[in-house]
């Protein structure tokens, strides 16, 4: 069935936006992750505008982050101060993605930063957790009783403006989180994924947060950015489909509890190992098109 | 006596300029809707367009544009190594929909000359539509081709202009397509009445292609309630997502 789209300004079948949200809410109930890094490229690649794409892909980790949030928050597991702290960098990292993104437009160089983006992105983040989980798996280490071993760098411990948190007892420079927050506000607001993948090992490494207040904290962090963000895009580019939004959330929730219930049999190591070989097949796909002879060498551009 | 004078003096004045107007009204066109509403299950629609013509020995061309915009083709080229847009050709003011029909059916030097005078036909079209580009392009031939093929992918722009049918000498019809992806906006269907290479006759119809319905609602509110319209957004996005939570199996 075709639908049109009232903001995308064009006509699409429902039935795909339905499967691609379904297959992103399946991998992200498989491995916990928000799956921004599949939804953007993918509904770029189906010819929904770079801008509607992103804009709209916002209130997706909205959707997919909450009841994760509201399960840690029930438990405890949520520091609103370090939270709050990296959310205020997150609206300022926004803001800078917003500006960001309207001169890539304006410079007609949106289809290859973005591609740059995200191969740069997905392919590091690929490598150091495939490389991170085949170690584990052969040494049958723990990744937790790694993470406790690690300390701050000095650098870090020398900024200025120190803050205490009492919920993950660090007494550290409010500038590191903001500065964490900012960088996920700028990757939401420029290419649609909450970064997850980032800050958690940052919060962990960086920061030196207790592991079992990252998932939650770093989730309030992102579901409070997109919601800044969807509020920009939908306000100052009008770049929020919230019909294509629906069906994406929709198809989402219902891949979710197939994801959850596989997630059961693949844990650990392996699913480290499957997502990091699914983030850089995507990366290698972006890459293919970029660094290939083009089968169009031709791009048009509407204004 | 003077009475009389005074009747025909206004007899002139409502007769005169109503002949006028239908001996040189040679050429009439019509549509059946003003109006296509483009609702959430859009799937393309038709125009048939209607005319008239008063002299058999002339030919008609139709043309349907739609609202122009500047419209830019890039062409990539390779910088250390990937792919990036190079150079540019800008069309501006360019339809965003582009169709036509010509009633002759070999087309001779003096008819090639109006159309190309009046812009009917993709080559004449472009002659008319003024280009910014980047300094190093020599021949923009290959952009407007590039132009061409990716629009007549789209749909919007098609390969071959449709024909007109005649239902006696005089009367005939014509059809154009408007495919889902078609631009909203407003159309206009320009008719030329064309004898000895010279166009005698042209009248121009509107046609406005809205989003209608739920779809309208939503295009409204996004533009001028937006933060609104974003507040809305967030609230389901929540609803869904806390919905999920709570009906997941617990392990």
């Amino acid at each position: 069935m075709q639908i049109y789209l009232p903001i995308a300004e064009m006509s699409i079948p429902v039935e795909i936006i339905f499967l691609l949200g379904a297959f992103v809410g399946f991998v992200s109930g498989v491995f916990g992750v928000g799956g921004g890094f599949l939804t953007t490229p993918l509904l770029i690649f189906m010819g929904i505008p770079s801008a509607v794409a992103v804009g709209t892909q916002g209130s997706q980790l909205v959707a997919s982050g909450v009841s994760g949030v509201m399960a840690y928050w029930r438990r405890g597991h949520v520091d609103f101060m370090i939270g709050t702290i990296m959310l205020v960098g997150g609206i300022g990292g926004s803001l800078v993605g917003i500006v960001f993104f309207q001169f890539i437009k304006y410079m007609g160089q949106m289809d290859l930063i973005i591609s740059l983006l995200y191969i740069v992105l997905l392919g590091s983040i690929g490598i150091m957790m495939l490389f991170e989980s085949v170690f584990t798996m052969f040494r049958k280490k723990t990744v937790k009783s790694e993470f406790n071993r690690l300390k701050s760098p000095s650098l870090i411990s020398k900024l200025p403006y120190k803050m205490r948190f009492p919920r993950s007892k660090l007494y550290i420079s409010a500038i590191v989180p903001a500065g964490i927050g900012f960088v996920s506000g700028f990757l939401v607001s420029t290419m649609g994924v909450g970064g997850g993948f980032l800050l958690v090992p940052a919060m962990i490494y960086i920061l030196g947060m207790p592991p079992l207040l990252v998932a939650g904290t770093s989730l309030f962090q992102i579901v409070f950015t997109s919601i800044f963000a969807t509020i920009m895009h939908a306000t100052v580019s009008n770049s929020v489909d919230i019909l294509l939004a629906i069906f994406l959330i929709l198809g989402g929730v219902i891949g979710a509890q197939f994801g959850v219930v596989v997630s059961k049999k693949v844990t650990g190591a392996r699913a480290r190992i499957i997502l990091a070989l699914l983030v850089l097949g995507v990366c290698t796909q972006l890459g293919l098109q970029l660094f290939f002879h083009p089968s169009d060498l031709f791009v048009m551009v509407m204004q | 006596m003077k009475l009389i004078r005074y009747y025909i003096l206004i007899f002139l004045f409502l007769i005169v300029p109503a002949v006028s107007y239908a001996t040189t009204d040679d050429l009439v066109i019509g549509i059946a809707n003003n109006k296509i509403g483009v609702t959430v299950g859009f799937s393309g629609s038709s125009i048939e367009v209607f005319g008239d013509r008063r002299d058999k020995e002339t030919d008609v061309a139709i043309v349907m544009e739609g609202p122009r915009k500047d419209i830019t083709i890039w062409q990539k080229d390779r910088v250390l190594g990937t792919w990036v847009n190079r150079y540019y050709a800008k069309f501006m003011a360019m339809p965003t929909y582009y169709n036509y029909a010509i009633s002759a059916q070999d087309l001779s030097s003096s008819l090639l000359d109006a159309m190309s005078e009046n812009g009917i036909g993709h080559e004449a079209l472009f002659h008319k539509i003024e280009v910014n580009k980047s300094r190093k392009i020599k021949d923009i031939k290959i952009y407007q081709n590039a132009f061409l093929r990716k629009n007549q992918e789209l749909g919007i722009f098609f390969q071959e202009p449709e024909t007109i049918r005649f239902m006696n000498d005089n009367f005939f019809r014509v059809r154009f397509y408007l495919p889902p992806s078609a631009p909203t906006g407003e159309y206009k269907i320009h008719s030329y009445l064309i004898k000895d290479g010279k166009v005698i006759d042209k009248m121009i119809e509107r046609l406005t292609v809205e989003q209608v319905g739920l779809n309208a609602f939503i295009y409204k509110s996004a533009h001028e309630y937006s933060l609104v319209y974003a507040l809305v957004c967030i609230f389901l996005a929540l609803f869904f997502g806390w919905l999920a939570g709570a009906v997941r199996v617990k392990p």
